[in-house]
């Protein structure tokens, strides 16, 4: 076990990788009396169409990394979150575009049972058709749910509006239909594929000794044995450059329009680390520009170009790359205008050195606080395990910038596609 | 935690602990919830936070606290009862990670916000109260664009007609118009001469010192206030209401007047029925309406424990409506019969408990748990909470929930067709 410490944030942390290749971390919080837990795969939203190195599709229904994460929580006996509860401790889990995260927390010091709950229920599916059906109601519910959130609803539909092919134009949870579509077989073939050890990270943040944790979980593990997986990835269809709608308006019952303006980049060819550098440069620049930082923001609000919701999104991903300017306002056109023109003035502004130096402060406040919270701690950690950039590299990237990168990033990226959405009061009609 | 009076309705408390990488500073106003008032400091909160006459844009707001390594300024208005509290809240970096006087820095910064707010002449800044006018007007609509918060928001109106969990801090368009700077300004002075105030000081700091920079920083004076907060909501006849939207689920509130105040010997009995009847996986709620019959997501009962007052909520299609309406009560009955198993009363007491003890590794936790302490006159420890969760019998629970009765009813109705208008 490798036993790193950080003597500037005062963190220890011990890393280390069982023999069928789980990835461990522990990090260690002895002051505090809680525990968070999470088990986690690189398997999420995006990665429901899949292909092998022989170049086979292994095509599932979207969603079903959502539908694989409420039905892990099954077992022969009923349901393990009743077990949990009967262990005070709280579970439960997550599925994002890029992840599933199956988690537990407890302030009870005996971390053995639970965890060895954890990982035996995400090591092991155990699904019945009848379960199967049962839990689609639910999981229609919940995609409702969001559904009718605006905010959540602009943001979906400014993913659809973006992009053609790419799955980032499905909800996480997928729609009514894929719901429907997925069955036993297909979870059980999806799972098989995607929750081998070798692929996925156990972290533990909390008070515990981490040696006593490895011997509990290769105890765990000896137990088990896996059979060899494919080796799968995501997989892609040529996404066009273009927009799927120039402007979309989505009627819903709502008093206020909020109004989204997006663009689409071509996905950058980089390293992760060049790929994070370069999504650091652009946001510090977004942020001196676009926030109260800029004398001319409250010039914005005092003539209600934009209101208290404002703001915005750039995320350079492996195989996407967006920015996305949000507001709630009645004249979109007007919006649109406002950030096409805000783009070209930030073409030929650099980013003032004082300011990059004083966001270069406020980012590492920021990330010293993600140490307050035990949870905070192992999803951070797991993401830039995922993401293959350490969270400590990305605030050594965050410090080294300068107002060159920073130009230089900004000054790459071509403007040319552009989608607008509003979620409009209901009386207006739905156009492409 | 060390208290002390800095003057007559003035507490300083402060929770040393090395836990955490900040020190949080959160001034606590407390006053009698009452309407107009209520709505016209929810107004002063949003001007509070925002510019000062140090830092008279928000440019060189931004810059201070970057200077800070990103430490926040914020103020928010929260009810507790029959009271209502302005909180502010500065949250900055501990400097024994950066160096230099970050803790003397962050407690100027809370003076200069808190005893010297933008003004033009008498009356606080005109400028500041039109954009906060502005912000005031975007929360009502988006209250009212997020079904679930207008849902509950709705059940609580019903509910506590004429009483304290009828007010809401946040006022109706209409009621919005009629808010003047004249009536903000006098609140403002208003709260610092007659507030009752809690200072906390939670992080990394010699006590010593924190007192001695916020007694200077901070000079104010004696002042008279009786202290009213948790109170028993009471309804007569139940009442039910609906309305009907365009979205594709229907929401439903239900409330129920508890008869158990926060200070009663009875209140963890409660708090434990509740988690049985509603808030753990293995509740009636979530076994009967989600995990037997697929009907909802999300369902879950909480208590509004100043109020007197359990709620329970859920998202579910129309059709069910009535189903479910049937199902919560029928729960609700099964608790007032006594029909849970000892497993679901252990498992409830461990659940309660470790959220007790989880509060500990959470700062704000720490200090809102002191902070009822304070209003309610009283010292709970973890143990002593600990040990009367633990003694609590299925006897008193079934008693508190037989005496319960449905009193409001709100539901936000799905129009048949919004599915398919929306896709």
């Amino acid at each position: 076990m490798k036993k790193i410490v950080n003597a500037q944030f005062d963190e220890t942390w011990y890393t280390h990788t069982l023999d069928n290749g789980l990835n461990l971390i522990f990090w260690h919080k002895p002051d505090f009396v809680s525990a968070a837990v999470v088990f986690a795969t690189p398997y999420g939203a995006l990665d429901y169409r899949q292909i092998d190195k022989e170049g086979n599709h292994l095509d599932f229904p979207s969603g079903i990394a959502h539908f694989l994460e409420h039905k892990l929580f099954e077992s022969d006996e009923g349901d393990v979150m009743d077990d949990f509860s009967r262990m005070g401790a709280n579970v439960n889990a997550f599925t994002s575009y890029n992840e599933t995260c199956y988690y537990f927390t407890t302030s009870h010091g005996d971390l053995k049972e639970p965890l060895n709950l954890l990982i035996d229920f995400v090591q092991d599916l155990r699904i019945t058709e009848e379960s199967v059906e049962k839990e689609k109601g639910i999981i229609n519910q919940e995609l409702k749910m969001y559904l009718q959130m605006p905010d959540s609803r602009l943001i979906f539909e400014t993913f659809k509006a973006l992009y053609h092919k790419h799955p980032l134009n499905r909800d996480i949870g997928g729609d009514e239909k894929s719901v429907n579509a997925t069955t036993r077989q297909l979870l059980e073939d999806c799972y098989k594929l995607n929750y081998h050890p070798s692929r996925m990270t156990l972290i533990v943040a909390g008070p515990q000794k981490p040696q006593t944790l490895l011997e509990w979980i290769e105890e765990n593990q000896k137990a088990k044995s896996f059979e060899p997986v494919k080796d799968v990835g995501r997989y892609l269809e040529e996404e066009p450059e273009t927009v799927v709608s120039s402007h979309t308006v989505i009627p819903m019952d709502v008093a206020v329009r909020k109004v989204s303006v997006a663009y689409k980049f071509a996905p950058l060819k980089t390293s992760a680390k060049e790929r994070v550098r370069q999504e650091w440069a652009i946001r510090c620049l977004l942020e001196s520009h676009f926030s109260s930082l800029n004398p001319d923001y409250q010039n914005w609000l005092d003539n209600e170009i934009i209101n208290d919701y404002f703001g915005y999104e750039i995320d350079l991903g492996k195989d996407y790359a967006m920015m996305m300017f949000y507001n709630e306002t009645e004249d979109a056109a007007a919006f649109t205008q406002f950030i096409e023109e805000q783009l070209k003035v930030l073409k030929s502004r650099a980013v003032d050195y004082q300011q990059l130096q004083l966001l270069k402060r406020r980012y590492f406040g920021e990330a010293m606080r993600t140490f307050n919270n035990m949870e905070d701690i192992a999803v951070a950690m797991i993401r830039n395990q995922f993401n293959g950039v350490s969270f400590f590299d990305t605030l050594e990237i965050i410090d080294q910038l300068d107002q060159q990168q920073v130009q230089e990033a900004f000054g790459a990226l071509r403007f040319d596609q552009r989608s607008v959405v509003e979620i409009s009061p209901a009386e207006d009609q739905t156009q492409a | 935690m060390r208290s002390e009076t800095l003057c007559k309705n003035v507490e300083m408390h402060i929770l040393e602990t090395g836990k955490f990488k900040d020190v949080i500073l959160s001034f606590r106003f407390f006053n009698e919830l009452k309407t107009p008032d209520s709505w016209v400091r929810t107004v002063l909160a949003l001007m509070l936070a925002d510019r000062c006459e140090k830092y008279p844009t928000k440019r060189e707001v931004s810059c201070c606290l970057d200077g800070l390594y990103g430490a926040s300024a914020s103020a928010r208005t929260t009810t507790y009862g029959q009271g209502q509290i302005l909180e502010f809240r500065v949250k900055a970096l501990n400097e024994k990670y950066v160096g230099g006087d970050l803790l003397q820095r962050q407690i100027a910064l809370a003076a200069q916000f808190l005893l010297h707010p933008l003004k033009e002449g008498d009356q606080l800044s005109p400028a500041l109260f039109k954009e906060a006018m502005i912000n005031l007007k975007a929360m009502i609509q988006r209250r009212s664009d997020n079904p679930s918060a207008y849902a509950a928001s709705q059940c609580a109106k019903l509910m506590g007609q004429g009483q304290a969990l009828g007010i809401s801090v946040l006022p109706t368009m209409e009621e919005a118009e009629a808010i003047t700077l004249e009536q903000v300004s006098a609140a403002y002075e208003k709260m610092i001469r007659e507030d009752r105030i809690d200072m906390f000081v939670e992080g990394q700091v010699d006590a010593a010192t924190v007192t001695s920079l916020l007694k200077h920083a901070f000079p104010l004076e004696d002042r008279e206030l009786e202290i009213k907060s948790k109170y028993l909501t009471e309804k007569e006849q139940p009442e039910e209401k609906s309305e009907t939207r365009a979205i594709d689920q229907t929401t439903l509130v239900m409330m129920y007047p508890t008869h158990v105040a926060l200070s009663s010997p009875d209140y963890w009995t409660l708090r434990t029925g509740s988690c049985i009847f509603g808030q753990l996986p293995t509740s009636l709620l979530f076994q009967e309406v989600r995990e037997k019959r697929s009907l909802c997501y999300s369902i879950y009962s909480s208590i509004l424990s100043y109020d007197g007052v359990m709620s329970v909520s859920t998202g579910i299609d129309s059709a069910h409506l009535d189903e479910v309406k049937e199902l919560v009560e029928q729960q609700r009955q099964r608790m007032a019969e006594g029909d849970f198993d000892e497993e679901m009363l252990n498992t409830a007491k461990e659940m309660l408990i470790n959220s007790i003890l989880a509060s500990e590794d959470d700062p704000l936790s720490m200090i809102n748990r002191e902070f009822q302490n304070c209003l309610l006159g009283q010292t709970r420890s973890l143990d002593k909470i600990s040990d009367e969760i633990r003694s609590v019998d299925r006897e008193a629970i079934r008693k508190l929930f037989a005496a319960m009765e449905c009193k409001a009813v709100f539901a936000l109705i799905q129009k048949e067709d919004a599915h398919e208008e929306n896709c």
